[in-house]
Order: C-alpha cells, then structure tokens, then sequence
C-alpha cells in the first residue's frame, strides 16, 4: 500500500514537471513552418508536369513524322525507275520499259516504300552495264514488282563481277579420297 | 477536353484540401503532446518548440503515410523524441566546450533556500530520468504526460501493454535508487 502511494507521489511529481505549456505563437509557427514545405511539393509537381508534357509532345512529334512517310511513300514509289529504266540505252541493248500492270504501284507497303525512296538517288546515279534482253528485263521486272507486293526487298549487286556469264564459270571436279583405316586409340 | 482536365484538376486541388485539413486537425490535437516530449528531454521552451515544430515538418512531408490518427501520434512523438535527444548531445557537446555546465553543477549544490531547494529537487529529478535508459526514459516521460494510461503510452510506442507495464515498473524503480539520497 504505501508502494503505491509513493508511486502515485512519484508520478504526480514527474506530471507536474512535465505539465508545461507551449506558447502562444507555437502554432502559428508550426503552421507557418509547414506552409514553407508546400512549394517544394509545388516544386515537384511542376516537374513532374514538364516531364509528362514532353513526352506527349514528343509522341506527337514522332506520330507526324511517321504519318508523313506515310503519305509520302507512293509518290516515291511511282518515281522509283523500274530495272529497264534504270538500264542507260547502248547499241544492241534493250530499250526501257515500264510494266504498267505490275501490282507494285498498287499495293507497296510502308516499309517497302521508305527504304525504296531512300536507295532511289543512290541507284538512278549507276551507270549499269546491261546484260540482258528485252524479254528477259521485262520477266525480271515482273517478278521484281511481284516480290516488291508481298513486302520484300530486293538490290541490286554492285559488284561489276556479277556480269560474268554462269557459263563462263569452271569448277574442277571433287575427288574424294577412301578414309584410312581406323586403327585402336584413334586415326593416325 | 477542358471540362474533363478541370474536373481532374479539381480532384486534385480538393485531395490537398483534404490533407491540409486532416494534417491541421492533428496538430491541433497533437502540438502540446510533440512540444512535451520535446521538452522532457531538453527542458528549454525555446528548443523544444524548435523541435516540435521540425517534427512537424517532417511529418507534413511523409503525411499521406500518416494519416491514421494514432499512426501519426506514434511517429510523431518517437521522432521528437529522437530529434530531441540529437538536439540535447549537440547541446551538451556546446556546453562542454563553454564550460558552462561546470557552472551549473556549482550553482545546484550551493543553493540553499527553501524556493530554490523545490528547484533543486526538480533538477535531480530531470537528471535522474536523464539517466535512464532510452527505452524507459520515454516510457515515464509518456505516462506523466497529460495523465496517459498503460493503453496510450502502449499505442504511442507500438509495444504491448504488458511491456508499458514492465517498463515503467524497471523505470520507478531505477529513479527511486538515483533518488533515495534525497529522502534520507
């Protein structure tokens, strides 16, 4: 009993040491102490605007610019010279003609169409040797223009060696020799 | 398009209206609470406002974590608590090099009248619970703060009850012994 009693003396005594009031202005400092906190919280929600606003204007950007090629890609496509037209006229060569049936002009796909434009000033600079006849430039063409349709790419070889006939080629024939015998412990 | 960005823009502003009113009513509810803590350990009006009033800016930062009420009492006072003892070392470490402590000791033991003596009695008291271990020292502190009972005091620190009770219990007995000299 007295314990308890010295206890709850004890207690009072350290309740009224610690019974001390703040003073008047302590809340409007604190309150003006967090207020100091928001423009940094306004600080991090600029950013974060001018964060969001560049990406979307550079999504928008790169919309345009794809939107334009793709607009862009037939005409370039129509300009692109065939394999007869881009083959200068020489005596006894075949004269330059376009297929106006081919479905390449139809139906070019995008990816098709920019690379095309893009190698057209590179390819109508060649001066290519011809090495063909008509029919077959024509047969070439038609087939060009049929696997330009189904989206795939074909270029031509620049290498001058690609003139040379297939006949011309000799290949030696291939001897092939009996294998040893094979003897315990590995080839020798 | 306005229409649907305003609305979202309003949304905002009213979520920070939320808060601030939800952070106001918590430190009108908590300011006295913050400010004693402070106080216990370092016993200057002026400080403990300085750290009450950090502590309150701290919590203001990390308040959409705190919006639980007793969530937020219990962060508050263990980082006052925490913010007051940083304080109370650099303190002391500026009085050491001051030499003013030496001075303050000479003055409590040479005192002698009755006014000064209930001052004296204080002191030892604080000094005393300076003594203690952290963990009790924030317990006894607690409990005679605005007359906390074992559940506050428990919900304050996040430890169970049973805890609060060994503590304070380890606590008065630690102070009686420091203090014994005073009742012979």
């Amino acid at each position: 009993m007295d314990e308890r009693v010295n206890d709850a003396a004890f207690d009072r005594e350290i309740e009224s040491l610690l019974a001390v009031e703040p003073s008047p202005e302590f809340l409007a400092r604190v309150r003006a102490r967090v207020a100091d906190e928001t423009p940094h919280r306004s600080w991090v929600g600029w950013h974060l605007s001018v964060a969001v606003a560049s990406v979307a204007l550079g999504l928008i950007v790169a919309s345009a610019i794809w939107l334009s090629n793709r607009e862009a890609s037939p005409t370039s496509e129509e300009a692109r010279p065939t394999v007869a037209e881009r083959v200068p006229t020489q005596p006894g060569a075949v004269e330059p003609e376009r297929i106006a049936s081919a479905p390449e002009a139809e139906s070019p796909s995008p990816r098709t169409a920019r690379r095309t434009a893009r190698d057209t000033d590179v390819v109508a600079a060649e001066r290519l040797v011809p090495v063909v006849n008509e029919e077959d430039g024509k047969a070439f063409d038609a087939f060009l223009a049929t696997i330009r349709g189904s989206g795939v790419v074909l270029t031509f070889n620049e290498s001058r060696d690609s003139t040379l006939a297939a006949s011309s080629l000799v290949i030696d024939p291939i001897a092939i020799d009996p294998l040893p015998d094979v003897l315990e412990g590995g080839v020798e | 398009m306005h229409e649907r960005a305003d609305r979202l823009a309003g949304n905002f502003v009213t979520v920070d209206e939320d808060l601030a009113r939800q952070f106001e009513a918590r430190l009108v509810e908590s300011s006295t609470l913050a400010f004693r803590v402070a106080f216990s350990v370092l016993r200057q009006r002026e400080d403990a406002e300085d750290v009450a009033q950090e502590a309150f800016a701290k919590a203001y930062r990390s308040f959409r974590q705190l919006r639980e009420r007793d969530r937020f009492r219990a962060w508050l006072v263990r980082m006052t608590f925490r913010m007051a003892i940083d304080r109370q070392r650099a303190n002391k470490r500026r009085l050491t090099r001051e030499g003013v402590e030496a001075g303050l000791q000479a003055r409590l033991n040479a005192t002698t009248s009755d006014s000064v003596l209930a001052n004296e009695r204080a002191e030892h008291l604080w000094l005393a619970i300076d003594g203690l271990p952290e963990k009790l020292r924030l317990v006894i502190v607690l409990a005679g703060i605005q007359g906390h009972d074992i559940r506050e005091v428990a919900t304050l620190l996040d430890v169970p009850d049973g805890t609060v009770k060994s503590r304070l219990f380890l606590a008065r007995q630690q102070l009686k012994e420091r203090l014994s000299w005073m009742n012979e």
